[in-house]
This record gives C-alpha cells, sequence and structure tokens, in this order.
C-alpha cells in the first residue's frame, strides 16, 4: 500500500486500524496535508456556491418573516408569519391552494410523460437505425433554443387567427383561442414544456442505453424473452440509475418553471403556478419581495419534499432491481 | 531583493492595467462628484420603460439638450415594463441614474383611513424615504397644470414632472365602416347595442382586443365603471367600509354588459395578442376597439392613412352618464436624491418642460397634455371634448385601493378575467357573489 504522494507524515499502526475501522480507503484521509489538500482543490466552487446560493438562500429565509418591499431606502421590519399567514389564511387561500395543486399537476405531467416519451425516443433512435444520430440533434435542438425562442416559436404555431394549429383545427371545421382558451392553455403549457425538455432526457436515457451490456439482450433472447420482456426485465433495470437522474431533473425543473409560462400566457389565474407567483409578486410591480419569499419557501419545502421522497422511493427501487 | 521589486512592479502594472481596463470598459466614473465619461464629458443618465414613442421623443429631447450643452453626453436606458421597477430599484440602490420615474402611474394617493391593513404604493413609500428631490419651485414646473401637479404633490412640496394623462376607458372605431353601415357615434347603451348588432348583421366584428395578454380585456371595465358609477371614490370607500356590495344590482348590469362586449368581439380573441391589435384594426378584423389614447401612434404607424375616432364607451342608457372619457396619470419623471448630476437633470427637465418640446412630446406619446394650451394632433384633441372642465377624470383603477388580502376575484374589481372566453364563467350573477365572498374575505 502507498501513502498518498502529498502524504509526508510516517505512517502509524493506529492509522491504519483506524482507516480499516472506519472502512475509509481515501488515502488522504488521515494526513495532515492529505486533508487539507481537498479541500483547497473544492475551495473556489466552495465559495462560489456558498456566496451565490447558500448566502442568498439562508437570506430569503429571513426576509420572508419581513415586509422589505425592495424599495430602496424603504424601512422594512420583522413581521414573524404574517406572510404565511397570508399565503394559507387570507381571501387569497383558496386560490394560492389552487396554484399550488396547479403546480403539483404541472410538475407530474411532465415529470411523467416526459420521461415516458424521453425513454421511447432513446430506445427508437439507439445507434442501430439508420439517422439515428440526425434524429438525436434534432430532438435536442430545443434545448439550446432556449426558452424566448421557443416561447415565439409556439406562440406563433398557437396564433388563432393564421397559425399553422389554427389552420390544422379549421380542416375539422373548428377554431380555438388556444393559449388564450383558459380550458387549454394549461395543457399547451405542458405539451411546449416537454418539448422543450425531451432532448436534455433523451440523451441522459441514452447514455443510460450505451452502457447495457448487449449479452443480456442475446442471452434473454436465447432464453426466449419477448422484446417486451427484455425491456421490462433488462433494459428498465439497467438504467435505474438513469431514470432516477431523469426524474429528479424532472421533477424539480418542472416545480421551479416559470419562464415558458410567463413567455406563453403571461401571469393568468388559470395557467399561474408557485415560481410564476413568486416571480410577479416579487418582481412583477407588486414590490412585495417579503411575500415573494415566503411564497418562495414555500415552493422550497415543496420541492424538496416530492424530491427526498422521491429519491428514496427510486433508491430503493434501484437495489430492487 | 532586486527579484522582489520587480515581482511589485509587475504587480503594480497589473493592477494599473486592469483598472484602467475597468474605466474604459465602464465608459464613465466618479470624478468630482459628477459622473463623467472617459472622454471626460458629463453624463446625465435616464432611465425609463421601453415603449416606442416616447423612446424617440426622449431620443430627439437628449440630442437638442447635448447640443444646448456641448461637453455632455446624455445615456438614455431603458427596460421593458415587466422588467422596469425591478432595475430601476437596483439602480437607484447603486446611484446609478439621474432621472428615472418616479410614480408610475396614479400619482401621490395616500392611503386613507378607511383602507385597512394596506400599504402606501410604490412612489409614496419612497417619497417618504425621501429618494426624489425636491422640484417646488423650479421654474420649469409652473408649466405644468396646477390640476395635474396636484396630483402628485407631497406635503406641499412637487417630486415630479407630468409626462401626461392617458385617456383610457373610451372606443376607437372605424369612421370607414361605421360610414359604411350608417352608423352613428352611439351615446347611449341601447345605440351601442345596435351599433353591435348591424354590424354583426353584416359580417363585421363589432370589438377586436388582446386577450392574449389579459390587461387589455380589462379596459372596457373602465368605462362602464365610469358610466355606471359616477362617483368611483365613493364606490370604493363604499366598498371598504361594507356599505356597498359586489352583488349590488349595477355591479350585476356592469357584469353583463362586459359579457355582452366579449361575445361581440371578434373570434378567439382571448388568444390575440395586443402587439398585433393595432394593424388587424386598421385592416378591418374589426369596427372598434376598447383602448387607450397610448395606442395612437401604434395604430398611425399600422396605416398612416386610416380613419378612426375615439368615443366614451357608453355604459348607461342616459347619455349624460357616458359624457367623460376617464384617463389615467402616465409616469411622471424625478430626480433620485442620490443623483450626482442634479443640476444637469434640472436642466434636462427644464428642456423637457419647455411649452414648445413638451408639445412635440405629446404628440408623439399619444398621452393627453399635462401643459395647458398645447396644441395638439387631430386624435389627441378629438379626445378633448370628451374630458371635464377639470382637464382629468380619473378611472377606476386610478382611484381605487388594491385589497391585497381579498381573493382574486375581488383584489381589483371587477373580475373581467374570470368571464368566458377570458376565463370560464358565463353566469353573471354567480360569479358578482363568488366576488362578493372574495371581497368580504379581504375585509377580515
Amino acid at each position: 500500500m502507498q501513502l498518498s504522494p502529498g502524504a509526508t507524515a510516517p505512517r502509524s499502526p493506529s492509522r491504519d486500524l483506524k482507516r480499516k475501522a472506519t472502512g475509509n480507503i481515501n488515502p488522504f484521509a488521515f494526513s495532515r496535508r492529505g486533508r487539507v489538500v481537498p479541500w483547497i482543490g473544492i475551495a473556489p466552487g466552495l465559495l462560489l456556491f456558498i456566496i451565490f446560493a447558500l448566502v442568498p438562500a439562508i437570506g430569503i429565509a429571513f426576509l420572508s418573516f419581513t415586509n422589505i418591499s425592495g424599495i430602496p431606502n424603504v424601512p422594512w421590519h420583522w413581521t414573524g408569519l404574517e406572510n404565511y399567514v397570508r399565503f394559507f389564511g387570507s381571501g387569497s387561500s383558496a386560490a394560492n391552494l389552487g396554484i399550488v395543486f396547479r403546480t403539483l399537476i404541472f410538475g407530474f405531467s411532465v415529470t411523467v410523460i416526459l420521461n415516458i416519451f424521453a425513454l421511447l425516443s432513446a430506445i427508437l433512435l439507439k445507434n442501430n437505425i439508420w439517422g439515428a444520430t440526425v434524429f438525436r440533434a434534432i430532438i435536442f435542438m430545443p434545448v439550446v433554443l432556449g426558452v424566448t425562442v421557443v416561447g415565439l416559436i409556439w406562440s406563433l404555431f398557437f396564433n388563432p387567427t393564421g397559425g399553422p394549429a389554427a389552420s390544422l383545427w379549421g380542416m375539422f371545421g373548428s377554431s380555438s383561442a388556444f393559449l388564450g382558451d383558459p380550458r387549454l392553455a394549461f395543457s399547451l403549457i405542458i405539451f411546449v414544456q416537454i418539448w422543450m425538455s425531451l432532448g436534455y432526457s433523451m440523451m441522459i436515457y441514452h447514455a443510460g442505453l450505451m452502457v447495457i451490456p448487449s449479452d443480456l439482450y442475446e442471452a434473454a433472447t436465447v432464453d426466449g424473452a419477448t422484446a417486451f420482456q427484455r425491456f421490462r426485465h433488462v433494459t428498465v433495470p439497467m438504467i435505474a440509475p438513469a431514470t432516477t437522474v431523469n426524474v429528479l431533473i424532472s421533477i424539480v425543473g418542472s416545480l421551479q418553471t416559470y419562464q415558458i409560462i410567463f413567455v406563453l400566457t403571461g401571469n393568468r389565474p388559470t395557467t399561474s403556478v408557485l415560481a410564476m407567483q413568486i416571480f410577479s409578486v416579487g418582481f412583477g410591480g407588486a414590490s412585495e419581495q417579503g411575500y415573494a419569499s415566503a411564497i418562495s419557501m414555500i415552493q422550497f419545502v415543496l420541492i424538496s419534499v416530492i424530491t427526498l421522497v422521491a429519491l428514496r422511493y427510486l433508491r430503493k427501487k434501484e437495489t430492487q432491481l | 531583493m532586486h527579484k522582489t521589486t520587480s515581482r511589485r512592479r509587475v504587480l503594480l502594472t497589473a493592477t494599473a492595467a486592469v483598472t484602467a481596463a475597468v474605466l474604459l470598459t465602464t465608459g464613465c466614473g466618479y470624478l468630482g462628484g459628477e459622473t463623467t465619461a472617459a472622454s471626460g464629458s458629463k453624463v446625465l443618465r435616464i432611465f425609463v420603460h421601453s415603449n416606442a414613442p416616447t423612446d424617440k421623443s426622449f431620443a430627439a429631447i437628449n440630442k437638442q439638450f447635448e447640443e444646448q450643452n456641448p461637453g455632455t453626453k446624455v445615456e438614455m436606458t431603458t427596460a421593458v415594463g415587466a422588467d422596469f421597477l425591478t432595475v430601476r430599484n437596483t439602480r437607484l440602490t447603486a446611484k446609478d441614474v439621474d432621472i428615472t420615474e418616479g410614480s408610475r402611474d396614479g400619482g401621490t394617493r395616500l392611503t386613507p383611513a378607511w383602507v385597512k391593513n394596506q400599504k402606501d404604493n410604490d412612489w409614496v413609500e419612497s417619497l417618504k424615504a425621501g429618494n426624489w428631490v425636491d422640484l417646488t419651485g423650479e421654474k420649469f414646473i409652473s408649466n405644468f397644470a396646477s390640476g395635474i401637479l396636484d396630483q402628485y404633490e407631497y406635503k406641499g412640496k412637487q417630486y415630479a414632472v407630468p409626462t401626461g394623462t392617458s385617456p383610457l376607458s373610451g372606443v376607437f372605431y372605424s369612421k370607414a365602416i361605421f360610414a359604411k353601415y350608417n352608423l352613428k357615434v352611439p351615446t347611449t347603451w341601447s345605440e351601442l347595442t345596435n351599433v353591435m348588432d348591424v354590424l354583426k348583421a353584416n359580417n363585421i366584428s363589432p370589438f377586436i382586443m388582446g386577450g392574449k395578454d389579459s390587461w387589455p380585456a380589462g379596459l372596457p371595465v373602465l368605462g362602464l365603471v365610469q358610466s355606471l358609477f359616477p362617483d368611483g371614490t365613493k364606490l370604493n370607500k363604499d366598498l371598504w367600509e361594507g356599505t356597498a356590495s359586489l352583488t349590488d344590482p349595477k355591479a350585476v348590469e356592469l357584469m353583463t354588459k362586459l359579457q355582452t362586449i366579449y361575445a361581440n368581439t371578434a373570434p378567439n380573441w382571448a388568444g390575440i395578442d395586443y402587439a398585433s391589435i393595432p394593424s388587424r384594426f386598421v385592416q378591418g378584423e374589426a369596427a372598434m376597439l376598447p383602448d387607450g389614447a397610448w395606442e395612437i401612434p401604434a395604430i398611425q404607424t399600422a396605416d398612416p392613412k386610416f380613419e378612426f375616432g375615439y368615443f366614451p364607451l357608453p355604459g348607461s342608457d342616459k347619455a349624460d352618464d357616458n359624457k367623460y372619457i376617464a384617463s389615467k396619470l402616465e409616469f411622471s419623471l424625478s430626480i433620485p436624491s442620490s443623483s450626482k448630476n442634479q443640476e444637469l437633470a434640472k436642466k434636462w427637465l427644464a428642456l423637457y418642460s419647455e411649452p414648445a418640446v413638451y408639445a412635440g412630446f405629446v404628440a408623439a406619446s399619444g398621452f393627453g397634455p399635462a401643459q395647458p394650451n398645447v396644441t395638439l394632433p387631430a386624435a389627441l384633441a378629438e379626445m378633448q371634448k370628451y374630458m371635464p372642465t377639470s382637464g382629468f377624470a380619473p378611472a377606476w383603477d386610478q382611484v381605487f385601493f388594491v385589497n391585497t388580502n381579498a381573493g382574486p376575484l375581488a383584489t381589483i374589481p371587477f373580475a373581467y378575467s374570470s368571464i368566458a372566453p377570458m376565463g370560464t364563467e358565463s353566469d353573471m350573477a354567480t360569479l358578482t357573489q363568488k366576488m362578493e365572498a372574495d371581497w368580504k374575505a379581504g375585509l377580515k
């Protein structure tokens, strides 16, 4: 066994025993320099994380208990739970709970449908079909385009007078306001969000599929497994880690989404979600950053709980499969 | 020793180079308390929300200012409406702006005692915080109408230079279509319904609005309130004190008439974006457009030869109730207390306030004038006959105090976005009951 290059202190038997006892095989862990060097390595990233993520996050938690407006020089005060009471207990509470519910619907729909289509696309576009690379590039393209361009594309597509969707509807003797239709707009936003994210999720599944040894499929075929059985008993278990990553990214991403909603319909009662409310209250002219911080904290708790439950479930499934 | 000196020199050179680069790239710095460009010229920084007609007009004033003040550069920047307030507050904090929008609309509206548990609007809050320079006694202020200045006054002092007012409760109409079907400008609700019927019988959509952006669908509300509730302030007070209800027959009547207007608007208008409305209107997609006077430049740009008029939305069957068009106070220009160029900023405001310059601004922006005796372009001049003698009838959204504790249907009555096709409600009696429940919830 060799010490790490940076370790100069003589190795003591007690340290070896300690390492064995703790099961720690990191050669850096028990020398002074070895303990310091990794920290120096991660210091820049850690510093950036602390300054730009951790401190603001703690700041938001604190501000959620104040009435800060965001207007310079205007004094603000500690208001305790007032912002939270307003969200859950004022005249808007029913509407606010409706927004939470709509956020959950959005997150659930996007996560489930996106992952089904991403997996199907990845399987269909495995390297053994002609033009797979080109099709993958096409599906990935919306990821590169960005929210504003995607929003513009679909706004034009769903233009109720003269847009392609209107022409299509017209062929069946029907018409619609599409993004202006309160019964349809939210579904269309879910569709656009899935379209926009499909390429990214597909590539994660694609990477997962690429590492499945072909022997497993051959063995399953020899054993008489049907295509579905090969998918169910070989593909699904083998891409479980990719599924976990994809599902978690989808949950977090969709529950935080407001940009595509803002571009497509603006903040309308029938399409608003929590993130949209935060933007609207904090930056949309209301100058209520304390209240916006409280909604942010509610969103944070919601995402954390759902993500942790999903992570625990998916990890358990990974080991079971 | 020599090595240390050399290293220090390298360090000093590098620091100097970085500092110079930063100064050059930012283009200016604080020297002697004033903002100066790298070239040594003074820089006056103006920040307003982006709006093509006013941007163009401000650019012309800036050019004139630079010509009158050699060695001065005006740096005007803009942000879209949704981002404006955030950027403005950031720049105020950074002490990075010399003239910007103080009051965005509504002027100095101090919250009355009968409004419970609500804070003052942004403008009043920032006045209390001392964020703006006192302009009382400046000669250029006296160019503006006292009635308008009163709307911005705070504790007897002036902190704002008005840009104008915007008539917004009326309806644009196509003179060609009206002439073709022998229609007269309606002065009562029944005349308006007759106009709608004639147009529909001839396969012409009576109205068009940009419903996709939601807020344009709220403009007819302002006209209907103006007709049905002549004293908006009283309605507001009565609602707050619980002596008026959103289920009162007049409120139901308002919502029903609004529903009628929506039913007579172009097909699928709820999905049409506001930006495309002027071109659709001039192309004859509809005969009438409920909108504000700020849309005049866009209509004229879409078709300079298009002939249009503007009339008050007649919400009542008594013509006398419908004679005025309500307006809103447009944004004001103010100098932040943190500005290092306050004297230069005052000079710019003085130029802007000169009657000839201001008249050009009004003509380009489509705003109603805030100065007396301004020669107006024809389209704006036509609207003046619908103005009260005071020159300004505040619209419902200018007098109403928002109830942030109320439910979404009553935060700002009336809940236009819930009516089909904007929303899903088609029974106005039921909707007004829901509105009332939301309002009452906010009074607890």
